[in-house]
């Protein structure tokens, strides 16, 4: 046999690989020339061997692949301790070994147990205070007691070596886990287990420092241990974690750990040698995540200097996921600034709640569906009986029937207020959509079938704006319910026009127009032939509509007057009577009045635990009103526990981008913000605003809401410029959808002044400070508070950049256009007294 | 006139790809007296068998750029002459080691089979190199890409950068070679 020219078999074996279907190739080639095919073959089989061989020869690739960065000595240790008794340690077996020792499998003879010995030798030379900085830190981890924390159990200092005794893990290590293709389930519930453990470290101030995949061991039982906290700096001197040529053992070795050293997962303060905080295991978690979910490694190959500059500048490879959530969840956790990322706990409680999602979503799914349905059938159920009432005489329909047909529709129409008004804990973000589209076919339905039936179409109207209402749709709300009114004049439907009158009450309150609002009591009043229970429903708006416009005080002596004067039905009816007290809660509440408030939601609760049970949507609104009451009052402990366990509860009933769990969201960053914990409001805040943005949009009111309290969050931490980029979108946003005379865009204006101010962009800040001044006395008045404000600001602004004189002048003319008795006007005058001296 | 002062590796690698031979040349002695010292305090750090190429360059890479960021093009042209220089300095590891040895016959191999990474073993490195040497005598961009990824552990990617063709044929070229090389090693033993 020839062998073939080089020439020849570097021709078939390129047309070979080319092929699309290359054992084809191969067989055709056999038929037409069967020692070149012969020789192809040959070829072609031994590529697995030549793989091998040269997988062990060579490098391969720097930093792209698997071995990439366990680059091999082969240590046969000095100092071989296998066979050898250390104190009461019998060592067995030699698991592996790096640069700065080796890891034994060892059996305590004392307490007849299996351990793994960390022999840390001292041959590098390390410091003094690095040894005793070591065992502290052993002493501190070996208090380390979590399911998912590698136990220390104790250290002993030697004399050419330190000896960490720890327990010993049957598993292998998550690098060489990932080669098995763990399910994306498995791989989020160690996610979890990880950002678990790192959050009970973090709280007691443990560092990792040295967090990556060869750290990290999944146990026989598939339960995730991170290794080697706060060994890192330990170990190694902060110039030698940067260095390049660490001896490092083969990834098939296990519980290694922090004998090997990588930038590969270090966080951009980390490459740069800077001071470390919790936030760095957060972003060495992220690009584990990153490498876990893409199975890439997060960063460009190259040297380890090109590594290391990646890394300082944060400059990781950019990655699709399918499942967004954990997309953005990495992307926050990799975010450049410490301060951006998300705790541990926070991280913890994400990836919980992506392991909950797929099957809530399902389930979600399917009762909208058949909540659509219902309503549909509803209300063409009710249409059609309507219908059939009207067109036919009285008399040929027995009495019983008609009035049992009557009560269905009232029944029906109940319900369907009911469904769409109260927070709804099936429909997540699809429920307005799906109303709406229901709203609109009774629109289409209602012209056509109920042309010549005015008080159907009426009631039918009213009960679309009611919806509307709810749904939060103003100007949807008060057009039907005018259409409705329209439709009753000179009609005797007293009731609907009284429900209609009510509503349109509550839509101009919303709109500001409370005046108007108020005329609408009256009209009910004069209504002919008023029932007791339709001036009952009036007093309850009107309260509703008085604490709107914060006038507490008439409010509670409103609720005072109805309770005594319609008592019996009240006795008669304990839902009535409790919706009382709700309102009498909320007045005191609005009144500062927290001991009583507490008092009667407190009791509210109660009851609609036991009435409704505690995971009901009414419960957990009196809940979230409880709270605020507690947060109000200063009880933070009380309140945050019970606004950390809701939003676990709507996470999970109504999900991350449930408007109601976002509302809640607010009120609890909000409380977290006066509690002093500003970490934890801002990461939250981070988190939902991510999701209210891509769910409602950029503009959405609940956005920018959650906007506005996350800059408040960012200047409380002191982190003015991240408060800055906060305030400077907010701004934007409002001016967008207010324009620039809105309160609301004046208040960002103000913020963003203030901030400038701070940074000492003097220039910046006294431009939009003068602006927002000149538009408030515009809009507001100059004795408005909001106003006087934005005037002592610039003032101060000027005297800051030493332009005493414009300053004193604006204070003086602050002064003179307010009274005494208003606190901007006095801390004008203060001013002006202070620096006169 | 010459000059005592250590050539930045910056302004050589820029003159080099101006296409300075002179600055090659100079780069050359530079990257392999680095290179050497560093290899051979390696190879008496660590088990004789054994020394990470890789971990070497870097190191070396380090040193020399002081530093210093590198366009990306000049890095490439650095680790494609480091993977050459360090050819040259594992083959002459592997000679002293071999006239060390008695007879050079017997193989001193004792790493785990298991244990695959990113060490050169001394053990075979005569033997690659003399049908690398074949190699090049058929195709130079295959031995040299063999070359760079076997001494240099440079990417396809980077390869293909820098002999400026597709990676898709300096992945066929690297495919067809290691299959060659593996064959025509065992065709001698």
């Amino acid at each position: 046999m020839v062998d073939p020219s080089f020439e020849a078999l570097e021709r078939v074996f390129s047309e070979y690989e080319d092929s699309p279907d290359p054992a084809a190739y191969l067989a055709d080639l056999l038929q037409r020339d069967a020692d070149l095919g012969r020789a192809l073959e040959r070829f072609v089989m031994q590529e697995t061997e030549a793989d091998l061989f040269f997988e062990r020869v060579g490098p391969m690739e720097r930093f792209g692949g698997e071995r990439t960065h366990a680059l091999p000595f082969h240590v046969q240790s000095p100092q071989n301790l296998i066979g050898k008794t250390l104190g009461h340690l019998n060592m067995v077996e030699l698991l592996g070994a790096g640069g700065m020792g080796e890891v034994y499998r060892a059996i305590d003879q004392k307490l007849e147990r299996t351990v793994a010995v960390k022999v840390i030798h001292d041959k590098h030379g390390r410091a003094r205070e690095s040894r005793i900085r070591f065992r502290n830190e052993a002493r501190l981890l070996s208090q380390l007691e979590h399911p998912h924390v590698c136990r220390v159990y104790e250290f002993v200092e030697g004399e050419e070596f330190d000896v960490l005794v720890m327990e010993f893990i049957d598993g292998r290590t998550l690098r060489q886990m990932l080669k098995t293709g763990p399910s994306e389930r498995r791989l989020l519930e160690w996610s979890a287990q990880i950002s678990a453990a790192l959050d009970l470290a973090h709280e007691r101030r443990i560092i990792h420092r040295d967090l990556k995949p060869d750290n990290i061991m999944i146990t026989s039982d598939g339960v995730a241990k991170v290794l080697d906290f706060g060994l890192a700096r330990s170990v190694y001197s902060d110039d030698e974690l940067l260095s390049t040529s660490k001896p490092t053992k083969d990834d098939h070795l296990t519980q290694v750990g922090s004998l090997m050293g990588t930038p590969m997962y270090m966080s951009p303060e980390q490459a740069r040698g800077e001071e470390l905080h919790t936030s760095s295991d957060m972003y060495s978690l992220g690009l584990i995540l990153q490498w876990m979910f893409t199975g890439e490694s997060p960063y460009r190959s190259g040297p380890v200097a090109d590594l290391l500059q990646q890394a300082a500048i944060g400059e990781k490879l950019p990655f699709t996921l399918k499942n967004k959530n954990l997309q953005r969840l990495i992307d926050r956790l990799t975010n450049i600034d410490p301060e951006l990322r998300p705790t541990a706990w926070d991280t913890t409680e994400s990836i919980r709640s992506l392991l909950e999602m797929p099957r809530r979503r399902k389930i979600q799914y399917f009762l909208i569906v058949s909540l659509t349905v219902v309503s549909l059938f509803a209300i063409i159920a009710m249409i059609e009986r309507q219908k059939a009432i009207e067109s036919r005489s009285l008399a040929l329909i027995a009495e019983s029937e008609a009035l049992e047909a009557q009560g269905r529709a009232v029944a029906i129409k109940e319900f369907l207020k009911e469904v769409l008004k109260a927070p709804d804990p099936w429909g997540g973000g699809q429920r307005d959509i799906q109303v709406r589209e229901v709203l609109e076919f009774a629109n289409r339905e209602l012209s056509e079938r109920f042309a010549d039936q005015p008080l159907n179409r009426a009631e039918i109207c009213q009960t679309i704006g009611a919806t509307y209402f709810g749904l939060g749709d103003y100007d949807k709300a008060l057009q039907w319910t005018d259409q409705a009114i329209d439709l009753l004049a000179g009609h005797l439907s007293e009731d609907t026009l009284c429900d209609a009158l009510l509503v349109k009450a509550e839509v101009l309150s919303r709109l500001g127009e409370f005046n108007a609002a108020m005329d609408l009591f009256d009209q009910v009043e004069m209504l002919p032939d008023v029932t007791r229970i339709q001036r009952m429903k009036s007093a309850n708006v009107q309260t509703n509509v008085l604490m709107y416009e914060g006038r507490y005080d008439e409010a509670a002596d409103t609720i005072l007057n109805a309770r005594r004067t319609f008592a019996d039905e009240l006795n008669s009816d304990p839902q009535a009577d409790a919706d009382w007290r709700a309102l009498q809660a909320s007045a005191f509440w609005g009144l500062g009045r927290f001991d009583d408030a507490l008092e009667i939601q407190s009791q509210l609760v109660a009851e609609s635990e036991t009435l409704l049970g505690s995971n009901h949507p009414k419960t957990l609104t009196k809940m979230a009103n409880l709270a605020t009451i507690l947060s109000d009052k200063g009880d933070y402990e009380r309140a945050l526990e019970i606004e950390s366990d809701l939003l676990t509860n709507y996470t999970t009933t109504l999900g991350t981008d449930h408007e109601t769990t976002l509302n809640h969201v607010i009120n609890y960053s909000y409380t977290l913000r006066h509690a002093g914990k500003l970490n934890q409001s801002e990461a939250l805040l981070l988190q939902s605003l991510e999701i209210a943005e891509t769910k409602y949009g950029e503009n959405a009111p609940i956005t920018l809401t959650m906007l506005e309290q996350l800059a408040a969050t960012q200047l409380q931490k002191g982190h003015l410029k991240t408060s800055r980029v906060s305030t400077e979108k907010l701004l934007s946003r409002r001016t967008q959808v207010h324009g620039t005379e809105h309160r609301f865009t004046l208040a960002a204006k103000h913020k963003l002044a203030f901030i400038l101010f701070q940074l000492g962009d003097f220039g910046e800040a006294e431009r939009l400070a003068q602006d927002t001044f000149q538009t408030k006395t515009r809009v507001l008045g100059p004795d408005h508070e909001n106003t006087q404000n934005s005037h002592l600001l610039w003032a101060r602004i000027l005297w800051q950049q030493g332009r005493v004189q414009e300053a004193k002048s604006l204070l003086e003319s602050l002064i003179a256009s307010g009274s005494p008795d208003q606190k901007n006007v006095q801390a004008a005058q203060e001013m002006l007294h202070t620096k006169q001296k | 006139m010459s000059c005592m002062v250590q050539p930045d590796i910056t302004h050589l690698l820029a003159a080099w790809q101006a296409g300075d031979s002179t600055a090659r040349d100079q780069m050359f002695s530079l990257v392999h007296s680095e290179l050497k010292i560093l290899a051979r305090s390696a190879k008496n750090r660590s088990s004789p068998q054994s020394i990470q190429v890789t971990e070497l360059i870097n190191e070396a890479y380090l040193r020399l750029a002081e530093g210093k960021e590198l366009v990306f093009q000049n890095r490439l042209q650095f680790f494609a002459l480091a993977g050459q220089i360090m050819r040259h300095i594992l083959v002459d590891l592997a000679r002293q080691k071999q006239a060390i040895k008695r007879g050079g016959q017997e193989s001193l191999r004792t790493l785990d089979e298991n244990d695959s990474g990113g060490s050169v073993l001394l053990d075979d490195i005569l033997g690659v190199d003399s049908v690398l040497q074949e190699l090049e005598q058929h195709d130079v961009r295959k031995a040299k890409i063999v070359e760079m990824k076997v001494f240099a552990g440079m990417t396809m990617s980077e390869m293909a950068s820098i002999l400026g063709v597709t990676e898709k044929t300096v992945q066929r070229d690297w495919h067809f070679s290691k299959n060659w090389l593996f064959q025509r090693l065992r065709q001698k033993d």
